[in-house]
């Protein structure tokens, strides 16, 4: 008692977890509420009752353009170029097929079409022949696009791109941010473009990372009303005692939100598992080449959900022909760099179910690997 | 959950606030209420030095 009244408590010890008080998961953080009341969300809402999923792929799109539209003070303003992108492929929406179709619209059929090349791992060849072979079938003036290059350009405003890096083939640096312009590798002198051919215009990389930004995906999955639900299942659930359904069961989990009680007050928060493997592309037998996959997992959803394959979101390919070896840490840069933002400074996002927007934050818990690719992680 | 904002305000050298002294008190009572807290025989000491690393006997 003399140590408590002398010294104080220590730090971040509100809630007594050490002295048997159970934690107490209905607590919320003041609210940062921002409501939008915007005209245009209304029409969003009132839209959304059309149960038509590629409708829906639309209009979540645009919640996407709109959750970053209302961090600006003005909202009320001419549509900008995301607005104008949006309304553009909500007229590709109404549009028929051709006139007088009824069943089909443009984008409809362009989607439902990409679908099934990316369910059955069509090539782009195979996939430009089928649409030729459809065109053929149909009206002369239709309004199918012809190949896969424009289909893909008339998706782009939906999202969830990706980003090109270059890198220096020996996995030494990233050309990235403060390393942008470097011509040549600083570590190994590696030049970082092919050499030109004789008449090329375009320069091409020795290699390129591929990095899917991790927050739009994020907060994707609290913009669509199918998946906002069930971001919260992780603390909502009820745990019996001696059967570990889910890791929130465990002693790790459990363990974390006691350490950060600022994070797990809200249910919302993202907790995330990465997992990182070598793909032998081209099967054993082949050419050897190594590529790696990172791979994260969201464990707020479900058990039934989180290891579905559409909710393991990718977030980086690491070229190969050879493994990163040491050289990991070097590719996850655009990664690390992006999970210690959404640890620190949060991102605003729009929860379609209690309809307002929050500072989402996310953690790392842990990451899966074999034991080569452990000791790569590790260093 | 009760109010915890006592346990931070400005720190307790020299004055002895009355809230904080309560505050205490209570958590006291609630540590010593639970008896899994002396399983390890003593009631951790969650001061700002010994971090509820060392067990405090003289606590009470």
């Amino acid at each position: 008692m003399m140590h408590l009244l002398h010294k104080g408590f220590m730090e971040n010890y509100q809630y007594w977890y050490a002295h048997g008080e159970v934690y107490v998961s209905e607590r919320r953080m003041e609210e940062t509420v921002v409501r939008s009341t915007s005209s245009a969300s209304n029409m969003y809402e009132a839209a959304n009752d059309n149960t038509n999923p590629y409708r829906n792929m639309v209009m979540d799109a645009m919640r996407m353009n709109q959750g970053n539209v209302s961090q600006c003070p003005i909202v009320e303003e001419e549509p900008n170029i995301d607005a104008a992108r949006f309304f553009d492929l909500l007229k590709d929406y109404d549009e028929p097929l051709w006139d007088g179709c009824t069943n089909h619209s443009k984008l409809l059929v362009v989607a439902q079409v990409f679908t099934i090349k990316s369910d059955h791992g069509l090539s782009e060849a195979g996939y430009d022949k089928i649409i030729e072979w459809a065109r053929s079938m149909l009206h002369e003036e239709n309004r199918l696009k012809e190949n896969f290059y424009v289909v893909k350009s008339m998706m782009k405003p939906l999202g969830l791109g990706y980003q090109k890096i270059d890198m220096c083939p020996n996995f030494c640096m990233l050309y990235y941010l403060e390393n942008a312009k470097m011509t040549e590798c600083m570590t190994c002198g590696h030049s970082r473009y092919k050499p030109r051919i004789s008449g090329g215009k375009t320069l091409v990389a020795y290699k390129k990372l591929r990095y899917f930004s991790i927050t739009p995906r994020l907060q994707w999955l609290f913009m669509s009303p199918r998946t906002a639900e069930h971001m919260t299942w992780h603390q909502a659930h009820h745990a019996v005692d001696g059967v570990m359904v889910h890791p929130s069961d465990g002693e790790a989990w459990k363990r974390f939100n006691n350490v950060h009680p600022h994070f797990s007050v809200e249910s919302r928060n993202v907790h995330l598992g990465l997992c990182k493997e070598g793909f032998n592309l081209f099967g054993s037998f082949a050419a050897p080449y190594s590529c790696w996959p990172v791979i994260l997992i969201v464990y707020n959803l479900p058990p039934g959900m989180c290891m579905r394959p559409e909710f393991l979101s990718l977030s980086t390919v690491i070229p190969g022909l050879s493994s990163p070896g040491q050289n990991i840490d070097v590719c996850l840069r655009p990664l690390i760099d992006e999970l210690a933002q959404l640890w620190s400074s949060r991102a605003l996002t729009y929860d379609i179910l209690r309809k307002q927007n929050f500072l989402m934050r996310a953690a790392l818990m842990w990451t899966i690997n074999d034991f080569p690719a452990y000791g790569m992680l590790s260093g | 959950m009760d109010d915890r904002s006592w346990m931070y305000r400005d720190s307790p050298q020299g004055l002895w606030r009355m809230d904080y002294c309560n505050g205490v008190q209570g958590f006291i009572n609630f540590a010593t209420s639970i008896p899994i807290n002396f399983t390890g025989g003593g009631i951790r000491c969650p001061c700002r030095k010994c971090q509820n690393k060392s067990i405090s006997i003289q606590m009470l």
